[in-house]
C-alpha cells in the first residue's frame, strides 16, 4: 500500500478537515461526513500515488489537491442537490436547552429539596425534556453533555436515600 | 495517468451554453439535478464500483460536469435512502476503498426511472419534431 510522507499527510488531512468542518456546519450527520471524507481520501491517494512503491511527496499531494474542488464547493453542492440536513441552529438551541435544563434543574433541585419533600414532579419532567433535547442534538458537544447529565440525574433519582 | 484524466475532465466541465458557463445557467442546474440520481444508479447497474471510478465515468460525459462534491454527497444520500449499499475493501494504492452497489430497492428505482426516462424523452422528441414542422 502506498504511504504519504509526513508533511504530505498533514496537508491532506488539513484539506479533509476543512471539508468535514463545512459538512458539519451544513448539518450533515457524522456517518455521511465520514463516508464523504473516506471517498475523498481514496481519490487523492489514487491521483497522488502514481508509483505506489514510494511515499507521495508534499508536491504530489499539492498537485492532487489542485485538481480537487475547494472545500466550499461541498456547501454549494448540498444546496444544488437540496440535501435535507438538520438545521444547525436548531440543533444548537436544543443542545443548550438540554444543558441548561439539566444544570438548572440540578441546582434548583437541591435548593427545593432542602425545603420540600418530596421534590415536585416538575423536576423529573425537566430532566426528561433535557434528556430528549440532548439526544436530539447528540452531534453537538453541549447536547451530549446535557443528555448525559440528565440521564445521570434520572438514574440517580431512583437511588435517592429515603 | 489518473492525474491526466482528472485535468481533462476538469477542462471538459468548463462548457458554455448560450454564451454563459453551463454552471451559471439556472435551468441547466435544474435539469441536471433531476438526472444525477438516475445516472449514479445507472453506472452501478453493471456492478459495484468505488466513488472515484463512478466520478471518472460520469464526468467524462459532455454537459454533466460532475464533480466530487456532487457525486460523493449523492452517494452518501442514496446509501442512507437504502438505494445503495457500501462495503469496504483493501486497496493496493492507499486506504480501504468503499465499494457501492445497488440494493433491491435501488434496482427497482433504476427500472422505474429508466422506463420514465424513455417515455419522457419520446414525448419531448415528439414535441420538438412537431415544433420543427411548423
Amino acid at each position: 500500500m502506498a504511504v504519504l510522507s509526513i508533511e504530505a499527510n498533514e496537508r491532506l488531512e488539513a484539506y479533509l478537515a476543512d471539508v468535514a468542518e463545512i459538512l458539519r456546519g451544513d448539518g450533515h450527520d457524522l456517518v455521511d461526513i465520514k463516508n464523504i471524507i473516506d471517498s475523498l481520501r481514496e481519490q487523492i491517494y489514487e491521483i497522488a500515488t502514481v508509483d505506489g512503491q514510494r511515499p507521495a511527496s508534499l508536491d504530489e499531494i499539492e498537485q492532487a489537491l489542485g485538481e480537487m474542488e475547494p472545500p466550499d464547493a461541498f456547501r454549494a453542492a448540498s444546496r444544488v442537490l437540496a440535501i435535507k440536513t438538520k438545521n444547525r441552529a436548531t440543533k444548537r438551541a436544543l443542545a443548550y436547552l438540554s444543558a441548561g435544563l439539566s444544570m438548572g434543574a440540578v441546582l434548583i433541585y437541591f435548593a427545593v429539596a432542602a425545603v420540600y419533600h418530596p421534590v415536585p414532579a416538575i423536576f423529573g419532567f425537566g430532566q426528561v425534556t433535557a434528556l430528549a433535547a440532548g439526544a436530539a442534538s447528540w452531534s453537538e458537544p453541549v447536547g451530549r453533555f446535557g443528555a448525559i447529565c440528565a440521564a445521570l440525574f434520572i438514574v440517580g433519582s431512583f437511588f435517592r436515600p429515603g | 495517468m489518473a492525474r491526466d484524466q482528472g485535468a481533462k475532465s476538469k477542462a471538459a466541465g468548463e462548457r458554455t451554453i448560450g454564451g454563459r458557463a453551463a454552471e451559471s445557467n439556472p435551468w441547466v442546474s435544474q435539469m441536471r439535478k433531476g438526472l444525477l440520481e438516475f445516472l449514479v444508479l445507472a453506472v452501478l447497474r453493471r456492478g459495484e464500483a468505488y466513488g472515484y471510478i463512478i466520478l471518472k465515468e460520469l464526468r467524462g460525459f459532455e454537459g454533466l460536469s460532475l464533480t466530487e462534491s456532487t457525486v460523493y454527497l449523492l452517494l452518501a444520500r442514496l446509501t442512507k435512502d437504502g438505494l445503495l449499499r457500501a462495503r469496504k475493501a483493501r486497496s493496493p494504492e492507499g486506504p480501504p476503498r468503499r465499494y457501492y452497489s445497488l440494493t433491491a430497492t435501488g434496482h427497482r428505482r433504476l427500472v422505474d426511472m429508466t422506463a420514465y426516462w424513455k417515455a419522457i424523452t419520446k414525448s419531448v422528441d415528439h414535441v420538438l419534431a412537431a415544433g420543427e414542422k411548423r
